[in-house]
């Protein structure tokens, strides 16, 4: 017999409790990882498209402005002063610039223009890459075209805000729940550990068998959610996007929630495992 | 030296504010192998001194010594490894583990031990030999009848060989005849395997079992006497 033992056998005598706390935690589980699968596969076709399509950067001279006005009535708007090309000096030190990027470069120097296909992670490190052409370089300006990625980008933000908070929700909801359940199966073993005081279990034992208990539960939820939400995400995603759509594991995401729902599985079972540690063993065996 | 012994222990609760005194001034001491019947009216204090002896439960003031053991002085980590190594405990209600086999039971307090299961079982295989339920080892508690549930908690006590075995009321859910069964399996254990019983009792059949019989009244021992089993039976007879 060892104490782990005891705590399996206990779930298994507490049948309607265990099933009551399984359902809810795989419940709560199931809405994060498929929360999470779906952000991750967002965020990855984003990246994906940015590295296969790439953006067009088109980088031009920069030029002056000038605008006409004559008593508050525009005659001119925006007309370009003058007409400059870009100097062989400017496309080495691009070339400088780019050296560690993935790009491809079609110099039109006779339109004063450079086309500039660059493929990257992420759009942030687009629109960083030109921040920084324009500031080393002063005398041209870059402007880029992404497509619908932007506006993809932004609804990506947006569901990922949403998530993040509807996790924190769930994670929230989670503890109490099992707090709440832990904390009536102590209550309701309080002669079981007054027993196990007098037999010289220390309280770390008693301890361990609430938080043994605790883990063994969360485990069972966590494999039965790991399968459904992977199912369900993977149905989901196979319907919005058919043509792009390959079978999407998670891994990373699928292990971080494992670890981190352990972590706070055992934290909100602290309180009754405590509770239980603690006990008055005289007391707990006089209750009936 | 006495292999257990009680120096000057007192004992006081603080209900609600006002002082009780459970226990008032007790020195006691007691042999390796006696068989002590504590008895007294209800609230006379011999649970507390019990649960004292049993080191479960501190004294306001006074030293418990057991095998020249400073008890109370040991952490309270310590003294749980000194329960586990020295005693065993009986209650009134047995409080079986109501999702363990007979057999389970006996080896719950070996959880925390070092033994292999192999030897666990062995040893749970042991004493519910000597306990007569090893037809019954994979029954579970609400299986078996009261007598029975009691003598499986017997045998979880004695897994250990602990050399005390301190029990608070164990045949006060039993019929007469259980009890008695009971009474007689303490008896035997108490001379084949020389364990020092403890026990608190109401039950006037304690007497003819134990060789030493301890009243308490208000928390003070009223008398302490060697029992004298001819003139015990006798008087048993006449009743």
């Amino acid at each position: 017999m060892r104490l782990y033992q005891i705590a399996y056998r206990s779930l298994l005598e507490r049948k309607a409790k265990s099933i009551f706390l399984i359902i809810g935690l795989s419940l709560g589980l199931l809405a994060i990882i498929t929360l999470m699968t779906i952000t991750q596969f967002l965020s990855t076709s984003l990246t994906t498209s940015l590295k296969e399509h790439g953006a067009n950067i088109l980088i031009l001279p920069r030029t002056e402005t000038i605008s006409l006005t004559f008593n508050g009535i525009t005659v001119a708007n925006e007309r370009i002063q003058e007409h400059s090309y870009i100097s062989s000096n400017s496309i080495d030190m691009l070339k400088d610039i780019l050296a560690t990027s993935d790009y491809s470069i079609n110099e039109k120097t006779d339109l004063g223009v450079i086309e500039l296909h660059l493929k990257s992670d992420s759009i942030d490190e687009i629109k960083q890459l030109l921040a920084s052409i324009e500031t080393l370089m002063p005398e041209v300006q870059a402007t880029v075209s992404l497509g619908n990625l932007d506006s993809r980008q932004q609804l990506f933000e947006e569901f990922n805000t949403y998530t993040v908070f509807t996790i924190l929700i769930l994670i929230v909801v989670s503890i109490f729940l099992i707090t709440a359940t832990m904390m009536a199966s102590v209550n309701e073993r309080f002669p079981e550990f007054g027993v196990m005081r007098s037999a010289g279990y220390r309280k770390k034992n008693i301890a361990s068998i609430i938080l043994t208990e605790t883990i063994l539960l969360f485990i069972v939820s966590f494999v039965i959610t790991t399968i459904i939400g992977l199912v369900i995400s993977n149905l989901v995603l196979a319907t919005i996007y058919s043509s792009q759509y390959k079978l999407f594991i998670p891994i990373t995401s699928v292990i971080y929630i494992g670890l981190s729902g352990a972590i706070v599985s055992l934290l909100a079972a602290l309180y009754p495992a405590m509770k239980a540690a603690n006990l008055d063993p005289i007391e707990a065996v006089k209750k009936i | 030296m006495a292999f257990i012994n009680l120096e000057n222990v007192t004992k006081i609760y603080n209900l609600k504010g006002a002082n009780v005194t459970a226990l008032q001034t007790t020195d006691l001491t007691i042999n390796q192998g006696e068989f002590l019947a504590l008895m007294g009216p209800s609230g006379s204090g011999k649970s507390t001194l019990l649960t004292i002896m049993g080191t479960l439960n501190p004294p306001t003031s006074g030293r418990l010594i057991i095998d020249d053991i400073d008890v109370y002085q040991l952490n309270q980590e310590r003294r749980a490894d000194f329960r586990y190594s020295y005693t065993g405990f009986v209650f009134q209600q047995m409080h079986l583990l109501s999702y363990l086999t007979s057999i389970e039971n006996v080896m719950v307090p070996l959880a925390v031990s070092k033994y292999s299961r192999k030897e666990q079982y062995f040893m749970a295989e042991t004493v519910l030999e000597q306990v007569g339920l090893l037809n019954k080892k994979h029954r579970l508690p609400k299986e078996l009848s009261g007598g029975e549930q009691q003598r499986v908690a017997i045998a979880r006590a004695i897994v250990n060989k602990p050399a005390i075995i301190f029990a608070d009321e164990p045949t006060g859910s039993l019929d007469t005849n259980t009890g008695n069964e009971i009474l007689t399996l303490f008896k035997k254990l108490n001379e084949t395997n020389n364990q020092t019983i403890i026990m608190v009792t109401h039950n006037p059949e304690t007497l003819s079992y134990a060789s030493r019989t301890v009243v308490i009244r208000d928390g003070i021992i009223d008398s302490d006497t060697l029992s004298d089993k001819e003139y015990l039976c006798s008087e048993d007879r006449e009743v």
